[in-house]
């Protein structure tokens, strides 16, 4: 289960005058309940704090938007993980959730079934209420500003996901994408779902875009094509010429 | 006589009149205008709205009226109906490729509902022609590399698949990685197929063959016989449940529209044309090309037949959009008439159109009625007199319209 940490690097977070080793082993250590209380600061500190994010220090020509990502995967994956192995309670957790979950080899007394059962349906509606506050929690703050992806799949997509929009980046994509700034660079070709209105500015091209919540955009741009970016809303595909809208057609299978 | 009739056959005739009832109902209009049954009006709108929503909405004229996507329309599935599709005797024809399923629709009661439906896999539509009143040719590629050229033959009353299969017409090859199939028309037991082959380098970069090739094509035996070529211009005609490209006229000769500028070949240096096989050929004839780019000074896409060797062309205005980008939402297009005997051509005193593809024109006796997506003036059906030459709106519609897509005759 933990396995999906491996590819986490150890690196170091400076937060104004403390100086926090956060690694692999540190944040297994975390999910078995083993830090100290030192440690298990440093730990949510560095997942909870936003601003920490600024003040990373990475080893030289690593990417700390790539670090963060990959953290934010794994903790996506283990959460699909946990959802289908409901059984088991908390992997990430705030504090006070552990207390609703009785350490291995400490089990309660039995009690009447009846009751058992009531007991297990609170404490499982309780355990999932604070993991779906954890979950917002950890999605509003980790999720990084900048992502960098380079698809270089000549069929698959990839796909993306963030507060404001989803995105699918076609085959042969690179793509720069700032969350914050909503500022996007890429070549090759995109797909945007909005989950609000939202507006986002194309490297090269001056004024912004609007995109508007529940519609989907195609977006194009090749890499000898200069400037030129195509925008077309989903339901305009068909004015696209045949040729660009079949592919987008079958790459996006839309 | 009344009590001759015993209980079970009285039964028997009364469920047969609720089954011709219900037959009435749920059919398509079978050939006749405003059937009282089935409800089937005579003409049916695509629309587009401000809004993203799609509706059809049908009327039994386009000569007046008002009319709102979101009041009088059946508002689409959008994930289920687009508006590339076949209108035949008051009922819809699409293929959805993600169910891999073409589908036959009917509009009841501001809804459109499947009524039957055939599985179609791995077939993306480049053309259709009606072989019969209810004989379907579909000729398409297959939808991963649009590179094979396929068919089925389709029965469409009963929605059963009559034959199908790839055509031996030769694949991409070269620098060459996908194709179009731009007309279809069969001659005597022989279809005679249009196409060209383009070059792929990136999302939105691709250029097409200079040549046009014409195969001969044995039918039902669909073995392809010999190839006509052509280079005086490419891009033969188009995908047809999109916008129409070619007609026979009343003598029986073919004419086909070729299609090179940015929103179709992308060969702009070659010249929009129109070509001609005459009547008993299975080749262009080589003493005829109208070069409507030289006549109009910008690129075509989308002719039809007015009679009397008279057409309309839609066409760009390359100074008033900057791309591809914004070809579609701006509104740039004119409506011209095409002489395709004295080869002259006069705009029609229209506004601005937008929407790069879209099937616009229908034309009745002496009236061709032409939908119009003006920014400034709105969206109208326009109704040109063929013999006077005058024009005037007619239908308007309004609400949450932002494109009449298509007009069909139902």
């Amino acid at each position: 289960m933990l396995l999906i940490f491996i590819r986490i690097h150890t690196f170091t977070l400076k937060n104004g005058r403390t100086l926090m080793k956060i690694s692999k082993e540190l944040i297994e250590k975390y999910h078995r309940d083993e830090c100290t209380a030192e440690e298990r600061g440093w730990v949510e500190e560095w997942l909870f704090s936003a601003e920490a994010d600024d003040e990373l220090v990475l080893p030289a020509g690593e990417d700390k938007a790539i670090h963060q990502q990959e953290i934010w995967n794994g903790l996506s994956d283990l959460f699909a993980e946990k959802g289908e192995e409901s059984a088991v309670p908390v992997v990430i957790s705030q504090p006070g959730v552990q207390a609703a979950t009785p350490p291995a080899g400490r089990q309660a007394p039995k009690k009447r079934a009846t009751y058992a059962l009531w007991y297990r349906s609170v404490a499982a509606a309780a355990i999932f209420g604070l993991l779906g506050i954890s979950w917002y929690i950890i999605r509003s703050k980790v999720e990084p500003h900048l992502v960098t992806v380079d698809n270089t799949s000549s069929f698959d997509v990839r796909y993306l996901d963030s507060n404001g929009y989803g995105i699918a980046v076609g085959p042969n994509t690179e793509a720069k994408i700032n969350y914050h700034t909503g500022f996007i660079d890429f070549s090759g070709s995109l797909m945007i779902s909005p989950k609000e209105d939202i507006e986002l500015i194309f490297h090269g091209d001056k004024e912004k875009v609007s995109f508007k919540m529940g519609q989907t955009y195609i977006i194009l741009k090749d890499k000898k094509g200069g400037d030129k970016i195509i925008v077309v809303n989903e339901r305009n595909l068909l004015d696209l010429p045949p040729v660009i809208q079949k592919r987008v057609t079958t790459e996006f299978n839309i | 006589m009344a009590i001759l009739i015993s209980k079970p056959a009285k039964n028997a005739v009364l469920l047969l009149i609720f089954l011709f009832l219900l037959n009435c109902c749920f059919s398509c209009n079978n050939g006749h205008p405003a059937d009282k049954f089935s409800g089937t009006k005579k003409y049916s709108l695509y629309i587009l709205g401000k809004d993203n929503k799609e509706y059809i909405l049908q009327t039994n004229t386009l000569d007046s009226g008002l009319l709102y996507p979101e009041r009088d329309g059946a508002e689409l599935n959008v994930k289920e109906m687009d508006r590339d599709y076949i209108v035949k005797d008051g009922c819809y024809y699409h293929l959805n490729r993600k169910k891999a399923s073409f589908s036959k629709y009917q509009l009841k009661a501001k809804v459109l509902k499947e009524v039957s439906n055939i599985p179609v896999k791995d077939f993306s539509i480049e053309n259709f022609q009606w072989l019969g009143k209810d004989t379907l040719l579909l000729t398409g590629l297959d939808d991963h590399d649009f590179a094979q050229v396929k068919y089925l033959l389709l029965q469409t009353a009963a929605m059963k698949v009559l034959s199908g299969g790839d055509i031996a017409i030769p694949r991409p090859s070269g620098k060459f990685s996908s194709m179009s199939v731009g007309f279809v028309e069969m001659r005597h037991k022989q279809l005679l197929m249009g196409y060209t082959y383009h070059e792929n380098f990136g999302p939105s970069d691709y250029t097409t063959s200079d040549t046009t090739y014409i195969t001969t094509v044995d039918y039902p035996g669909m073995k392809p016989l010999h190839t006509d070529k052509e280079t005086r211009s490419t891009y033969p005609g188009g995908i047809n449940t999109v916008q129409s490209y070619s007609f026979n006229d009343q003598q029986g000769d073919y004419y086909f529209m070729t299609c090179p500028g940015i929103a179709l070949g992308n060969r702009p240096e070659l010249p929009t044309g129109i070509f001609r096989i005459n009547k008993g050929s299975t080749a262009t004839d080589k003493g005829y090309f109208f070069d409507l780019s030289s006549a109009i000074q910008n690129h075509s896409y989308g002719m039809w037949d007015l009679g009397h060797h008279q057409v309309i062309v839609r066409s760009e205005r390359k100074d008033l959009f900057k791309g591809l980008g914004d070809h579609y939402s701006t509104a740039h297009f004119e409506f011209y008439v095409a002489d395709l005997k004295q080869q002259t051509v006069h705009r029609l005193n229209l506004p601005l159109d937008k929407g790069t593809r879209r099937e616009c024109v229908i034309v009745k006796n002496d009236m061709a009625y032409i939908s119009v997506n003006s920014s400034k003036e709105g969206n109208f059906i326009w109704l040109y007199n063929i013999r006077t030459g005058s024009l005037k709106k007619g239908l308007q519609l309004a609400g949450d319209t932002d494109f009449i897509l298509r007009i069909d005759r139902l």
